[in-house]
């Protein structure tokens, strides 16, 4: 079966037992891969209504048919599990080394249950797999137990996907961690690990995808590669994801103190651009572009960053990487800090001990407004002043929260959970189904309202292409992609009518089948990405050698959607829970071109409602309706 | 000469964004720019003239990440 390795490894960490299934053709073909995958495990043996940290709660780790490939983009690994974070299913990619020799080791995907009685990593290497002790692993930094392994292995090129102490301490919303500065950030995977006693998966092997067709895969990496330079995604080697700071700041979107406003007067300080010359690893002797630039297998955009800081009161490793732009917004912008080696040093601390950037930024933001605001008291926060600015104080929360001690306990519970906890700050909030939102603002785009709502696993920013890409001006640029989807009715970013629903849904749809292809969503895409939809399929038909039409890939993306909402339905969370934070109905925006924005809750409620019908759920509860359910193969999850 | 996207263009005086933009065939509706490290809004595309020698970096409010 070309692309795929064909065999899944099935983990019981209770009896430390490992088993291999072997799936036929149409069970890739319907799922698969990614996130498409790890949901019908999740979905099929999970029993309803367990705690995240039940040992019966299943960690799914899954790459795609692609990855491992040599086009860019492909090598991505997808996690799920019941988020610990938002009590609803978890999912989170990432990308780096690891995914290609997940698949180099011979298997697609790990799927672990249970608990260890003591710490373990799993070893997989060449269709071999054994459980070890990680006694002495328990407790280190990503950066000191990833040399170690490599040690104890007596193999430098051995790739380690791991959790730090924020993970083995439960943090909610703990990362996984490979290469010990790419992270599957969100959802809290990391804290599931860590209850499991799963210190590691360290992978390594020498079998490769085969493909049908490996002239058109060859054709695709080198039009890639190619285009690259002229195409929309340019410059990200150069300054990477955190160059959109100025874009954000220009459109009067860039989240700050706390999304109440859409602008920071000290954006440019804390852009993409500012980093390049002044942090990335080599700019004092002008050798950043070769030293600062990082990538994943196979990719030619190198969006990746390395910090390197020496002198001065943020000194920060290289092994860690670098900020992305939701790392430098949240530890920057949401917090009012302008000073970018803070943020580059909260980054570190964040890889080093396993955290999601994006909900530690935010959380830490949160709290600095319920402070300033005199909701928080110096009692609650054990003596610490919480100022927006402040950017020692932000570190040593970051810290805090990563060893669970002071006020780091409450915080390391989430900001929603904390303001539950505390009794306090609620209308600070800027979470759906608890997870902090990320840095896009829906009171500027406004699908990004819907999204973030009916987003089965709560806020996120890569589940839909933004309200930006759909108005008419840049449109014009990127119909021929959109057309592909059906997509031919441009919208001004502040609607939220029915067509812009169409277009969020119908883009939903394609990220899902991105994360279930697991290709990375700046490489591939329907808009301003480097491939379209068009090559997507191209690449999916050359690789597998199957004559799939884009409809059929679409609904691989909808199957996944409607599984995430299906688990989440038995999990008692449902259009309830699809909703926003009041904040982003009743504070109007401060200050800038975006003063006095907001979003309009009866707008918004109709959009659901308009969504749901769209989606065929239950226009009330939003609850995938079994004909539904039926027509996409997925009968069998209604007794389930 | 002006560096932008990767490559040298030949600059005259009085240049502006707008007319730099067209010389490279590039129509799309970017936000702002930054000239060696001074941002201009895209309202002053049509009336910033562009030095000698510089680099330009176009910003575009697409995107996600
Ligand atoms: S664009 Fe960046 S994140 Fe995506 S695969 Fe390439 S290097 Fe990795």
């Amino acid at each position: 079966m070309a692309g795929y390795m064909g065999k899944i490894l099935h983990v019981n960490l209770f009896d430390r037992t490992t088993t291999v299934e072997s799936p036929d053709e149409a069970f890739y073909r319907k799922y698969m891969g990614g996130s498409g995958l790890n949901l019908y495990y999740l979905l099929r043996d999970m029993a309803p209504g367990l705690d995240a940290f039940d040992p019966g709660n299943i960690l799914a780790i899954s790459a795609g048919v692609t990855t491992g490939l040599p086009v860019s983009g492909q090598s991505r690994i997808t996690i799920s599990a019941k988020s610990p974070l938002t009590g609803a299913v978890g999912d989170s990619q990432s990308g780096g080394y690891w995914p290609a020799e997940l698949k180099f080791s011979g298997f697609d995907a790990v799927i672990i249950k249970g608990r260890a009685s003591a710490p373990v990593y799993l070893w997989i290497h060449d269709g071999e797999a054994e459980i070890k002790d990680a006694g002495h692993l328990w407790g280190q930094i990503t950066g000191d137990a990833e040399q170690q392994i490599k040690e104890e292995l007596g193999d430098e090129k051995v790739k380690i996907l791991q959790i730090g102490p924020g993970g083995e301490n439960q943090v909610r919303f703990a990362a996984v961690i490979s290469m010990s500065n790419r992270a599957n950030g969100r959802t809290g995977m990391g804290a599931v690990m860590g209850s499991k006693n799963l210190k590691a998966v360290v992978v390594r092997g020498k079998q490769r995808p085969q493909t049908a067709d490996r002239t058109t895969v060859n054709e695709l990496a080198k039009w890639g590669a190619k285009t690259y330079p002229d195409s929309m995604v340019a410059g990200m080697d150069l300054y990477g994801t955190a160059s959109a700071v100025l874009g954000m700041q220009a459109a009067g979107g860039l989240p700050s103190y706390n999304f109440s406003s859409g602008v920071f007067d000290q954006a440019q300080k804390i852009d993409g651009t500012t980093m390049t010359k002044t942090i990335l690893k080599g700019c004092g002797t002008g050798e950043q572009n070769r030293l600062g630039i990082d990538t994943c297998f196979g990719c030619v955009v190198k969006c990746k960053r390395v910090v390197e800081i020496t002198d001065g009161p943020y000194p920060v490793d290289p092994v860690y990487g670098g900020p992305e732009y939701e790392t430098v917004a949240t530890f920057g912008s949401y917090c009012g800090i302008d000073d970018l080696p803070a943020i580059a040093k909260a980054n570190e601390l964040c890889n080093k001990y396993g955290l999601d950037t994006i909900s530690c930024g935010a959380t830490i933001a949160w709290a600095m407004e319920a402070f300033e605001a005199g909701e928080l008291t110096l009692e609650e926060t054990e003596g610490l002043e919480l100022r927006f600015g402040d950017a020692q104080a932000m570190l040593d929360l970051t810290e805090l929260i990563a060893k669970r001690e002071g006020f780091g306990r409450i915080l390391a519970e989430g900001s929603a959970r904390a303001a539950g906890q505390l009794g306090k700050g609620e209308r600070f909030l800027i979470t759906c189904k608890n997870q902090e939102s990320p840095a896009h603002m829906p009171q500027h785009k406004k699908s990004m309202a819907l999204i973030y709502a009916v987003n089965p696993f709560g806020a996120d920013h890569q589940s839909s292409e933004h309200d930006t890409e759909y108005e008419q001006e840049v449109f014009e640029h990127f119909s021929e992609r959109l057309a592909f989807l059906g997509l031919a009715d441009p919208q001004p970013a502040a609607a939220l009518n029915a067509a812009k629903v169409s277009y969020a849904r119908k883009t939903q749809q394609l990220m899902s089948l991105m994360d279930s292809l697991n290709l990375c969503q700046f490489v591939w895409g329907s808009t301003w990405q480097l491939y379209g939809p068009e090559q997507t399929l191209a690449f999916v038909r050359a690789v597998t050698g199957w004559e799939v039409s884009m409809e059929e890939l679409l609904q691989v993306g909808e199957r996944r959607l409607n599984m995430m909402r299906r688990f989440n339905a038995r999990e008692g969370i449902a259009a309830a829970q699809d909703t926003l934070p009041e904040k982003f109905f009743n504070a109007p925006l401060k200050g800038g071109l975006s003063e006095g924005w907001k979003v309009d809750k009866q707008e918004f409620e109709a959009a659901r409602s308009e969504y749901y019908r769209q989606c065929g759920w239950d226009e009330t509860t939003g609850i995938p309706a079994p004909e539904t359910l039926k027509r996409l193969g997925l009968a069998w999850s209604i007794e389930k | 000469m002006i560096r932008v996207k990767n490559r040298d263009i030949a600059w005259h005086a009085g240049i502006t964004i707008t007319e730099l933009l067209e010389k490279i065939h590039d129509s799309f509706p970017y936000a702002a720019a930054l000239i060696n490290e001074q941002y201009v809004g895209r309202s002053e595309f049509d009336s910033f003239r562009i030095p000698d020698g510089v680099e330009i970096i176009l910003i575009s409010a697409v995107g996600g990440g």
